[in-house]
């Protein structure tokens, strides 16, 4: 932080002594006082706010748990064919098992968590399903994320920057929203299904629509808040244009909210769609096992092989708790009463 | 010429109602009615206490605010009448200092790119349009050139050029306002509003603050609008001074006639009001406790605005007749029906006040020296 | 004032807050003053001096944990001499309120939003002082009144939010007297006010010690505010007093650089316009640690090679007016202060951004 001074200082180097023993005296306390206040390190050079966040992070248990299962389940998923050790279809071992006979084959040294009902390796299925429940979770997440931005931002912009145009676009926008909020998610998911058929893309769309309100409540929430800021004001004293001002200000400083419930809806997505697919509205194709479709498979089977509704329940469990405990730090590491 | 002349302007905001439909049930006179006039090269200070309308003042000059009514004259334009884009090129000429030093700047920018962002908003610096060359050389110059005026600033306020990569967060509450001072001085402005400039910082910080002004005043020849409660630091800065209540100027004169003879009321209790950190001119100060609280700006009294608390009431005439602020002596102005017979001692305090106006004793009370003050 | 044991002793206090990974801060760092009756002691200075964590550390109001509290806060109390901060919590709470009283900034933050005003005040008057209903009611308008509250009681009835910011002070300070305490802390209550206000409740607490014959104990930052009401004054800077002196020789000759910094940074009201002001320069994030000489070296333009070596001890110089400053104002050596510092020796706040 500290400049050594010795270098601005006419008397810093060497002049001690002899004809200004005034100025030696100078420089010598001038060079003491630079090194008692030269001790303080420099820290943080140019940290943004996200920066900070980041390492703020890095020292919460909690952020680091949250972390670890959120980085397993994503690269399980990228390289579950690579993973999984069998076809997920296949029935290879369909003459072992009898689901009527009460016939069932638990974990073994070939399958590590056993079979299904139809013979096929349990463990393989898990490993596919991560993907298609990785996807889910992340274009539903993205569909309401998309929309809801572009709702709630365009309110908000309107609202804190349009005046009284703004203000009754704004309020326009919110009642759409409003009554968008009031549509049950099953509901909508099963008018979806039976407008497009039940699959995966159905799943998506209920899940992301669901979602819509609450980012764009959010993010309006935050733009306006934002707004009132005296550092919106000084920009238009600047004279910086109002779509600047929007995009370049208000935006940015009120993403945090957002980007934390992202990864809150993540968790919420992939139990709303594991909902649906319980429900029969997922994808019925057999190739693409999927954590909800599986959680329905076996409730047939509930009472002779419990094992087989526990996996995906517990893979479903740990996965939505792992992107919330990864969102609850964030928002914690980024909440202006935390920093300093 | 003077610089800015304000006419008779009114900022009111609706007050509004209504579960689907806003009915506008009332207004909120934040300004109601003020006509003052700056000259170039000067500082204009606008004292008041919270709620009388100078904040709303300041932002309606840029309108930063909607002006109801009323004409701000800059230069030889009407900024009331421009429409939003002509404004916002206007403000390149007139830029704000604001309050609180941290909230004003971006979190989320770097210095550098705060200071620029006038700069790129109104597209200054750079070569000129006629010399030729190609758009990228020309998008080269023009940043370098930028960047040579934004160090200029930073430097003119006494920061470096290593400043630039920094966060606003990273500073102390004295070097924020340098760099909100920079980030008004990059657009080489006509008239700095300086909104509470130093109100949010520390007493020794806020001192070089006002010099680092003043310092600038003498260097580039600034016109300030200098808007604060602090009546010793609008005093300390200002060559005219107003001072506003409930929406209107009562009273404006020189710094130093305002101190010498404070004619409004207001002013008066206002003044009695300021601690002086000198314990034998605290001794001695009289003071005058108003009673009561400001009345609400949306509903303020009839007459003269003041009435309600005013020691120097009168029957009738201050009830019903708002008071124009008209020229008393020389440059000194003032909005008071009675200011010459109340200086005069012609017209003295009421009864019921005269015993809220605390005389000095010169000594202490409690240490000797008979009773202490007695207050309602 | 003429008793032989001052009502407070605060001796050698200090506030150490612990961190997890850094270093620990010394918020306080061995403050000492003495409180009496009927008298105002001051402790002045700016953010980050440490002088409301002294006021909370008297009132037992900081955390229980993450923090060391050091010192001695002897106070004379009806049964004998207690020291505050050796007291358990429970002991505290019972003082709290019965003799002492605390008169907080932020009056709209320190009272209840949803209770009306009356039964916060009749509250503390059932707690310590056993008065309950018509009694109560009747004493809580009075105290109203005697703090300059009109139609009290109409105004018992009502909720913080419909008084103006001046009355929920007048509130505030009515509940602070309500059992006639001996000692008031008042931490900065004026600073939210408006100056007018301001005057108002200045005069109330002026009042208050001249005819209760309380101890105030009042903390703020405005030296205008100090020398209207403080008899004595303790400048606080970086967590320890740097000049301590009763008020009229404190003014008239301070000797401590940073009190005639502070002196020359405030604009006075009865100052010719363009009086240049003498601030000091840096700011408090420039200091050093007393540890290893005068946390305000660096800002300092008279200090010498001794200023490094060790933190100064407080002086008396002369009577009741002392000074933490080997090289005081008014005393220097001519021949060290000849030598005008450059200011870029130490390199002014601005010149490290």
């Amino acid at each position: 932080m500290t400049t050594p001074p010795s270098s601005q200082n006419p008397a810093g180097t060497g002049t001690r002594g002899g004809a200004a023993p005034l100025l030696g005296r100078k420089a010598a306390k001038v060079d003491r006082l630079a090194e008692l206040m030269g001790e303080r390190g420099d820290d943080g050079h140019g940290a943004g706010v996200w920066r900070e966040a980041f390492l703020r992070m890095r020292r919460s248990p909690m952020a680091i748990s949250g972390a670890v299962i959120v980085t397993v389940f994503v690269l399980v998923a990228l390289f579950s064919p690579l993973i999984a050790p069998y076809s997920p279809t296949a029935q290879t071992w369909g003459a072992e098992v009898f689901p009527n006979r009460n016939v069932f084959v638990g974990p073994r040294a070939e399958n590590l968590l056993g079979l299904d009902n139809l013979g096929r390796d349990q463990f393989s299925r898990m490993v596919i399903g991560a993907r298609q429940t990785l996807l889910v979770g992340v274009v539903a997440t993205l569909v309401g994320f998309c929309v809801g931005a572009l709702l709630g931002g365009s309110a908000g912009a309107a609202a804190s920057l349009g005046g009284a145009w703004g203000r009754r676009f704004d309020n326009v926008v919110m009642r759409v929203i409003d009554m968008m909020l009031a549509l049950p998610t099953l509901l909508l998911a099963v008018t979806v299904a039976a407008l497009i058929g039940p699959s995966l893309t159905t799943v998506m769309i209920a899940v992301g629509v669901a979602q819509i309100p609450i980012f764009a409540r959010l993010l309006r929430g935050a733009m306006i808040s934002q707004g009132s800021r005296d550092y919106v004001l000084a920009a238009q004293a600047l004279g910086v244009r109002k779509r600047r001002i929007a995009l370049a200000h208000i935006l940015p400083n009120s993403m945090g909210p957002v980007i934390v419930q992202s990864t809150l809806t993540l968790a919420t997505a992939i139990i709303d769609a594991a909902a649906l697919s319980y429900l029969g509205l997922g994808n019925p194709d057999p190739a693409f096992p999927e954590w909800g479709t599986m959680l329905a498979d076996a409730q047939r089977f509930l009472s002779s092989a419990p094992s087989l509704a526990v996996y995906p329940a517990l893979a479903i469990i740990v996965t939505a708790l792992g992107f919330t405990l990864l969102g609850e730090a964030m928002r914690e590491a980024l909440d202006p009463k935390v920093r300093k | 010429m003077s610089l800015l002349e304000i006419r008779d302007l009114k900022v009111h905001f609706p007050i509004k109602r209504g579960v689907v439909f806003d009915r506008t049930i009332g207004h909120v006179r934040a300004v109601d009615g003020v006509s003052l006039t700056i000259e170039r090269g000067q500082t204009y200070g606008l004292v008041g206490e919270s709620g009388c309308g100078k904040t709303t003042l300041g932002r309606a000059v840029l309108r930063l605010v909607d002006i109801t009514e009323g004409q701000v004259v800059f230069g030889d334009r009407n900024l009331a009448d421009l429409d939003t884009e002509t404004i916002r090129r206007e403000r390149r000429h007139l830029q704000m200092v604001f309050q609180d030093p941290l909230g004003s700047l971006n979190p989320r920018q770097n210095i550098g790119s705060i200071l620029l962002e006038g700069l790129q908003a109104h597209g200054i610096g750079g070569p000129g349009e006629e010399e030729d060359m190609s758009p990228r050389e020309r998008r080269a110059r023009t940043l370098q050139d930028q960047r040579a005026r934004v160090v200029d600033a930073l430097e003119r306020v006494g920061l470096s050029a290593k400043a630039l990569s920094r966060y606003p967060h990273e500073f102390s509450g004295g070097q924020r306002q340098r760099i909100g001072i920079a980030r008004a001085l990059v657009l080489r402005p006509d008239l700095i509003i300086c909104d509470e400039p130093v109100s949010a910082l520390d007493v020794s910080i806020q001192a070089q603050v006002l010099n680092l002004l003043e310092g600038l005043q003498k260097e580039l020849g600034l016109t300030y609008l200098v808007i604060a409660h602090d009546l010793a630091v609008v005093r300390h800065v200002s060559d005219v001074v107003g001072v506003m209540y409930l929406g209107s100027l009562v009273e404006e004169a020189s710094g130093d006639d305002l101190y010498e003879t404070p004619m409004h009321p207001y002013t008066r209790s206002l003044m009695s009001a300021v601690p002086v950190p000198d314990p034998e001119v605290e001794d001695a100060r009289e003071r005058i406790l108003l009673a009561g609280d400001l009345p609400s700006p949306a509903a303020p009294p009839p007459g003269c605005r003041f009435h309600t608390r005013c020691p120097w009431r009168q029957e009738e005439r201050c009830d019903t007749e708002r008071p124009e602020l008209r020229t008393v002596r020389g440059t000194h102005k003032v909005a008071c029906h009675y200011a010459e017979q109340i200086l005069s001692g012609q017209i003295r305090p009421n009864e019921e006040y005269a015993k809220r106006i605390v005389h000095g004793t010169g000594t202490r009370p409690g240490t000797g020296a008979g009773e202490g003050p007695d207050t309602a | 004032m003429s008793s032989s044991t001052p009502l407070l002793t605060v001796d050698e206090l200090s506030v150490v807050f612990h961190r997890r990974g850094a270093d620990d801060v010394r918020a306080v760092d061995g403050v000492s003053f003495t409180l009496e009756e009927g008298r105002v002691t001051g402790l002045v200075g700016e953010s980050g001096c440490g002088k409301s964590v002294t006021s909370l550390a008297l009132m037992g109001l900081l955390p229980s944990r993450g923090l060391t509290v050091g010192g001695s806060a002897r106070m004379r109390l009806p049964e004998g001499e207690t020291d505050l901060l050796a007291l358990s919590p429970r002991r505290m709470r019972d003082l709290r309120g019965a003799q002492l009283a605390m008169i907080f900034q932020d009056p709209l933050s320190s009272l209840n939003p949803v209770i009306p005003i009356g039964l916060q005040v009749t509250e503390i008057l059932r707690r310590h002082r056993g008065l309950r209903g018509s009694a109560a009611r009747k004493e809580a308008a009075d105290l109203l009144h005697r703090v300059g509250i009109p139609d009290p009681t109409r105004r018992l009835r009502e909720y913080p939010h419909q008084l103006s910011g001046g009355m929920r002070q007048r509130a505030l300070i009515a509940m602070a007297v309500a059992c006639r305490p001996k000692l008031m802390i008042a931490d900065e209550p004026t600073t939210a006010l408006d100056v007018t206000i301001q005057a108002q409740i200045l005069e109330l607490l002026r009042d208050l010690v001249v005819e209760e014959g309380t101890a105030l104990l009042m903390i703020t930052h405005d030296l205008g505010v100090v020398a209207g009401l403080c008899d004595d004054i303790n400048v606080l800077y970086a967590g320890r007093a740097v000049e301590a002196a009763p008020r009229s020789p404190l003014f008239a000759e301070p000797t401590h650089p940073y009190t005639v910094g502070l002196l020359g940074s405030v604009p006075r009201l009865d100052a010719p316009r363009g009086e240049p002001l003498t601030p000091v320069r840096g700011s408090v994030n420039d200091n050093i640690a007393w540890a290893d000489g005068c946390a305000f070296a660096p800002r300092c333009d008279h200090y010498t090679m001794e200023c490094l070596r060790g933190a100064p001890e407080l002086v008396h110089a002369t009577g009741e007016h002392a000074h933490r400053c080997v090289n005081p104002v008014g005393h220097a050596k001519a021949a060290d202060r000849a030598v005008q510092e450059s200011p870029a020796a130490v390199g002014d706040e601005e010149a490290r951004g």
